[in-house]
């Protein structure tokens, strides 16, 4: 019980810190035209947690010893590096070959990792999905991760043999691709500041008389302007990769890039007839 | 003589006897006496006939009494008189009438063009000829003011405040073929005036003139695609009520101009309103495919996205799209096959680009199966028939197919039969590519 809450506190506190500055999308408030579940979208979220939970967790969060609790264990650094994805593992028989394109999509490095991604994934993948259809969303999906695999190390001039792992550049395709698909739409965001700076905004528009809520844990955002920033934020540090190469580990910006830059090949997944719509400039 | 019996008798003098100046005299005798009699000072302001002194008399009325509607109406149009032509000289004082004008003065030299515009002079008689109209309207000198309304038609035969104020008050005084014979005059100079067609099928609906009505809405439907007019009579329509008249106008009107977006979207609207949803949606979709940067097309636009999107036979029948969707299928296996090669075409050798063909082959069949057994010829071959329209085809849950379609379908079984095939092509093709994967792994 006592965990609990201290992991509670714990959770909310880091969500705090890391909303604050920084707006974190967590929901789309567009509206779904073909009324379909996202059950690929949700179906993705739940693979990539149990993949976590029942298979990585337990060697991540198992304390080895009591010295040296939350240590990750042999077996979850042994699973890296057998499922996860890098240049070298192509070609060494004690990983899966070419599969850790595949594989390395669904394991997440730590619970941060994971919460983040699948917030993204449901906060843009939902529409996506509706846009494409649950099975050519899915292929798009994976198409994207795998381009941000390749564009991560073909872009990337030094060898890179830490393999990496995560969703994130399947997941910065489907951003993308919200991007070129729905530019006008309005995210629910997760954003401290904002939500502080609307106060005396909301203040004064109620001394004018307007109708004005004044305080809302939630703020709406233009998609385009958040996800411009995602762009920028992963252009600059791919850049500094692209030029001087890196084999450093950490977050990996450029597959980041290279997959939000997959999101053009959306047009070979999305509907027929949202195809036609989008070419003769009709909303979607 | 007491203030109240004059202006009892100056009231007389302009309203009966049309005697303006004997009625002047007696409001101005009334006013010595008793200065704050409001409506004597609006009177004196309804025969003054320089503007300025009329807004003095009613600006005292106003002062003596703040709530007196006369005075607040005569003096917004005072108002807005001299903001319209403040440089125009005032206008002639009005001619006391000395008989009823009941029926419109015949136009000698027929109807006067509408192209042309008025020059200033025509401008100013005909902003004095209704400042008069108004004058004797509002003393209850009916004839009069018709008369000079009519005077106005002379010199615009379809001139709106004019032939309305005529019509109407012929048609009260039961001057209903004088009435008549106004509109006639002025449809028949061409105009293309909104309420002039409005105006005369309302008065062929009151005469009950049904000839005359379906002449003028024929007359109304051959003029070349007006929408602005087609729109207002359909307004007409459902503002009395007439949502079948309107929905037949038009269907006619449509026919006529089946490129119109706003008539498009009305249809729409007007099907929606009366709770026939499904039947609007074509025609938005058709105003949207006109284009959707136009007004109406953008109109068209927002309320389709109300209704769950539909495939048309157009994107059902296209082998381009089908093979749009392949060429996604083939590109996962691009990639994997790249990345089996190490990242390098150059090194995927010839079983690897043999899956990747695979893979276009499988996709397609897959393709056909599931999402385009309706693309065109392709489907007659492979035994396509008409989907019977109590048996919608699906398209993998969504409702894309369920619009009725003209175009053969690959029966179940074939579709089944294709979806394994290519099904198993597929697998075949992730064998191949994943050529070294596979190896080292079995």
């Amino acid at each position: 019980m006592c965990l609990a809450i201290l992991f509670l506190v714990y959770f909310f506190s880091v969500l705090f810190l890391s909303t604050f500055f920084f707006p974190m999308p967590i929901n789309d408030a567009g509206i779904v035209r073909y009324r379909t579940i996202p059950w690929m979208t949700l179906a993705l979220i739940l693979v990539n947690t149990v993949v976590f939970a029942a298979w990585l967790a337990p060697d991540l969060y198992t304390p080895t010893s009591e010295e040296t609790m939350m240590e990750p264990t042999d077996s979850y650094i042994n699973k890296i590096n057998t499922y996860g994805f890098s240049e070298t593992n192509l070609r060494d028989p004690a990983s899966v070959g070419a599969l850790t394109t595949l594989t390395s999509m669904f394991m997440h490095a730590d619970l941060w990792h994971l919460f983040g991604n699948m917030l993204f994934l449901w906060a843009f993948g939902r529409r996506v999905e509706d846009a494409c259809g649950a099975w050519r969303y899915l292929l798009f999906y994976l198409v994207a991760g795998m381009v941000a695999n390749v564009g991560s190390v073909i872009a990337n001039p030094a060898l890179n043999e830490l393999p990496g792992i995560g969703a994130s550049g399947a997941i910065a395709g489907v951003m993308g691709a919200y991007l070129l698909l729905f530019p006008g739409a309005q995210l629910v965001t997760l954003w401290g500041l904002g939500t502080i700076l609307r106060v005396p905004i909301a203040l004064f528009r109620k001394l004018m008389g307007q109708d004005a809520k004044l305080w809302k844990s939630t703020v709406s955002l233009p998609a385009w302007l958040l996800l411009i920033e995602f762009a920028v934020e992963n252009t600059i540090p791919s850049l500094e990769t692209i030029v001087q190469g890196t084999d450093t580990g950490g977050v990996n910006y450029l597959a980041h890039l290279t997959g939000f830059l997959a999101a053009l090949t959306i047009f070979l997944f999305v509907r027929k007839d949202l195809l036609l719509r989008y070419v003769s400039g009709r909303s979607l | 003589m007491d203030a109240q019996t004059l202006f009892r008798q100056a009231v007389q003098a302009i309203r009966e006897e049309k005697d303006l100046a004997r009625g002047q005299a007696l409001l101005r005798q009334t006013l010595e006496l008793d200065p704050h009699n409001d409506r004597a000072w609006v009177w004196l302001a309804s025969i003054t006939r320089t503007p300025q002194k009329r807004m003095a008399y009613l600006e005292r009325a106003l002062a003596i009494n703040p709530a007196n509607e006369h005075a607040l109406a005569m003096k917004a149009r005072v108002q807005a008189a001299l903001a319209s032509a403040p440089t125009s000289p005032p206008p002639a004082a009005p001619a006391p009438a000395t008989a009823p004008v009941p029926a419109p003065a015949p136009t000698p030299a027929g109807p006067p063009s509408i192209k042309v515009p008025l020059t200033a002079a025509e401008q100013k008689r005909v902003a004095a000829l209704l400042d008069r109209a108004d004058i004797y309207r509002e003393a209850g000198d009916t004839e009069a003011a018709i008369q000079q309304w009519v005077e106005v038609l002379k010199i615009r035969v379809d001139h709106e405040a004019a032939l309305g104020g005529a019509v109407s008050h012929l048609w009260r005084l039961g001057y209903r073929e004088d009435a008549r014979e106004l509109l006639t005059r002025a449809l028949e100079s061409g105009s293309t005036m909104p309420f002039v067609y409005l105006t005369a099928l309302d008065l062929a609906g009151r005469l009950q003139d049904y000839a005359w009505l379906n002449a003028l809405r024929q007359q109304i439907l051959a003029a070349e695609c007006d929408e602005a007019l087609l729109l207002a009579v359909i307004e007409q329509d459902v503002r009395q009520q007439q949502m079948a008249h309107a929905l037949d106008f038009l269907e006619q009107a449509i026919s006529h101009c089946p490129d119109s977006q706003p008539l498009l979207v009305r249809m729409g609207e007007l099907l929606q309103e009366i709770g026939r949803g499904p039947e609007a949606k074509p025609y938005y979709e058709r105003a949207a495919a006109l284009g959707a940067r136009t007004r109406a097309g953008k109109a068209a636009d927002q309320k389709l996205m109300g209704f769950v999107p539909v495939l048309t036979d157009r994107e059902r029948g296209s082998v381009g799209l089908a093979v749009r969707e392949v060429a996604g299928v083939g590109l996962f296996f691009l990639l994997a096959g790249l990345q089996d090669a190490e990242l390098s075409l150059l090194a995927m050798g010839p079983r690897r680009w043999m899956g990747v063909l695979v893979s276009l082959i499988g996709g397609y069949l897959l393709v056909t199966a599931t999402s385009s057994p309706q693309q065109r010829r392709i489907a007659s071959w492979l035994g396509g028939r008409l989907i019977e329209p109590d048996a919608p085809a699906n398209d993998s849950g969504s409702q894309a197919l369920e619009e009725p379609s003209r175009l053969p379908s690959i029966p179940p079984t074939e579709r089944a039969v294709l979806g394994t095939v290519g099904l198993a092509l597929l697998a075949l093709a992730l064998i191949l590519v994943f050529n070294y994967t596979f190896d080292v792994l079995l």
